[in-house]
């Protein structure tokens, strides 16, 4: 229901979405790009169990799930998107269906997946060696302290 | 009128809750020396309460039994009542009818306190919504009675809600102390009033929605009944524990089951996660996650930063500070371009960014 209502009000145009709790360096903006739709993936730290995790195959994402198959994921993703138009519109039509639906439980990934199977196109920016904390816990918070305290 | 109401109630409550079951027990001749009597004063209105088709039939035994072996042994074969019965009824009340009196006025009062002081600070929460911020029509509700009560009511209830709500954390000071930056929540001139009244909303949201649930309709029913029973305060203890001693901290946590479980309806409002995982060290506790400062600056405050000097112009709906005209980056986001927590007065000033723009309405997060 957030990401709907921010896409509402949001003016036309490309977006990003980033996840409230989401520490990261400066070039994961920059990774993101300018131009079409893609997603921060960290294809280096060890994949952990409760991680959203993304499969990706020719350089595109083709499905996000913590429910993934650790050994097949490419990685990561660390809740940085960018969407261009077109893709915000499948996203967009993807959460109101879900919305009706009465899906209202959602994690945002799952509603990519929806609109990957409507046809969206998310390309896939290896962050994995660029600095990034998601703050859960309290020593989610210890970790994010020590990495960006120097920053 | 009011407290002429409130008398009445709370002297008929009190002499059913003392008073008549003393009376009933005299006349019964329960009270004092025991004694048989042949025939009860018919000019009690009490008297009517034994004249029940059952004590009829267990007096009318009685009698027959005493005039066949004599009063000391009819005593001894004289029917027991039933289990209820003998819990119900003819136990008398401990303390008197003045200490019930007392107690019913206690509960009376507290009551209408605190579901006055929860109407009270619901409508200074509704004055400073959103949609006052905005300009918008007020929400239905937003003046109640007690801005109208006078001064010295005013005064009183205040004073009691500064007394019943726990002290808050000033996470502004300190953060200031820390020489972190303050928070964009921090420290209207009314915030205390403020800050205390969400932190009354929230302890005590659920028992209030239970005690809406409760419903006039279910607290006639109850009382009617338990008068009946002849045990009345019954209600009395159970008002005075449930809705005020509830409104601890353990009760105030067990509440919000307590609503749910009577299907009180859930607030829907959209807001940022509490970070439940963060609570234990009570980082939560008067701010979203996104708010929690790591490495000095609140995680949101950071992401909007990048995100200004990347070049994005929206966030949220707001319009974020451009690059400088030199090519220099914008430095920091102003304090006041994010307001997360409702219970907060608006900014006074717009920030900068929406000073040059007024073609859009200002937006709050």
């Amino acid at each position: 229901m957030s990401l709907l209502r921010a896409l509402e009000v949001a003016p036309a145009g490309d977006v990003v979405k980033l996840d409230g709790d989401l520490l990261f360096d400066p070039g994961v903006l920059a990774r993101l790009g300018h131009a079409g739709a893609r997603v921060a993936v960290d294809d280096r730290q060890p994949v952990r169990d409760e991680a959203m995790k993304v499969t990706v195959s020719e350089g595109l994402a083709t499905a996000f799930g913590k429910g993934l198959d650790r050994g097949s994921s490419a990685g990561e993703s660390i809740g940085a998107e960018r969407m261009d138009a077109a893709c915000r519109g499948l996203v967009r039509a993807a959460l109101e269906r879900a919305w009706r639906e009465g899906r209202r439980d959602l994690y945002y990934e799952d509603v990519y997946n929806d609109a990957i199977a409507a046809g969206a196109r998310f390309e896939v920016a290896r962050v994995g060696d660029l600095t990034w904390a998601e703050v859960d816990d309290p020593d989610d918070l210890r970790r994010a302290e020590a990495l960006f305290s120097a920053r | 009128m009011v407290v002429g109401v409130y008398a009445g109630y709370v002297s008929y409550a009190g002499f059913w809750s003392g008073a008549a079951p003393r009376a009933r027990r005299r006349a019964a001749g329960r009270l004092g020396r025991p004694r048989l009597r042949r025939r009860p004063a018919r000019a009690d209105a009490t008297h009517q309460l034994e004249l029940r088709p059952h004590a009829r039939r267990r007096r009318r035994r009685h009698r027959a039994s005493r005039r066949a072996l004599g009063p000391r042994r009819a005593r001894l074969v004289a029917p027991r009542r039933s289990f209820t019965r003998r819990a119900l009824h003819g136990r008398p009340s401990p303390g008197g009818p003045w200490l019930w009196l007392a107690l019913w006025a206690v509960a009376v009062a507290t009551g209408s306190m605190h579901t006055t002081l929860y109407d009270h600070f619901k409508n200074v929460y509704l004055l400073h919504t959103p949609h006052a911020a905005r300009g918008q029509r007020r929400p239905r509700g937003g003046r109640g009675p007690l801005q109208r009560a006078p001064p010295l009511v005013l005064a009183v209830l205040r004073l009691a809600a500064l007394l019943s709500v726990p002290p808050l954390r000033p996470a502004a000071a300190r953060d200031a102390r820390a020489g972190r930056p303050v928070h964009p929540e921090a420290l209207p001139r009314d915030a205390r009033l403020l800050r205390r009244g969400a932190r009354y909303r929230a302890l005590n949201r659920g028992l209030m929605r239970a005690w809406s649930f409760y419903g006039i309709g279910t607290h006639i029913f109850t009382l009617g009944a338990l008068m009946a029973l002849d045990r009345v305060e019954v209600y009395i203890v159970a008002r005075i524990v449930l809705f005020n001693l509830c409104l601890t901290r353990a009760g105030a946590a067990a509440a919000p089951r307590v609503a749910g479980y009577f299907g009180a309806r859930r607030d829907r409002r959209r807001r940022p996660r509490r970070g439940p995982r963060l609570a234990p060290q009570t980082l939560t506790d008067d701010r979203p996650k996104c708010l929690v400062s790591v490495a000095g600056e609140p995680i949101l405050m950071r992401a909007l930063r990048l995100l200004a000097a990347w070049g994005a112009t929206e966030a949220g709906g707001h319009r974020l500070p451009r690059r400088g005209r030199r090519g220099r980056r914008a430095r920091r986001v102003p304090a006041d371009a994010v307001r997360v927590n409702p219970s907060t007065r608006p900014p006074r000033t717009p920030c900068r960014s929406c000073a040059r723009s007024r073609s859009r309405p200002r937006e709050t997060w």
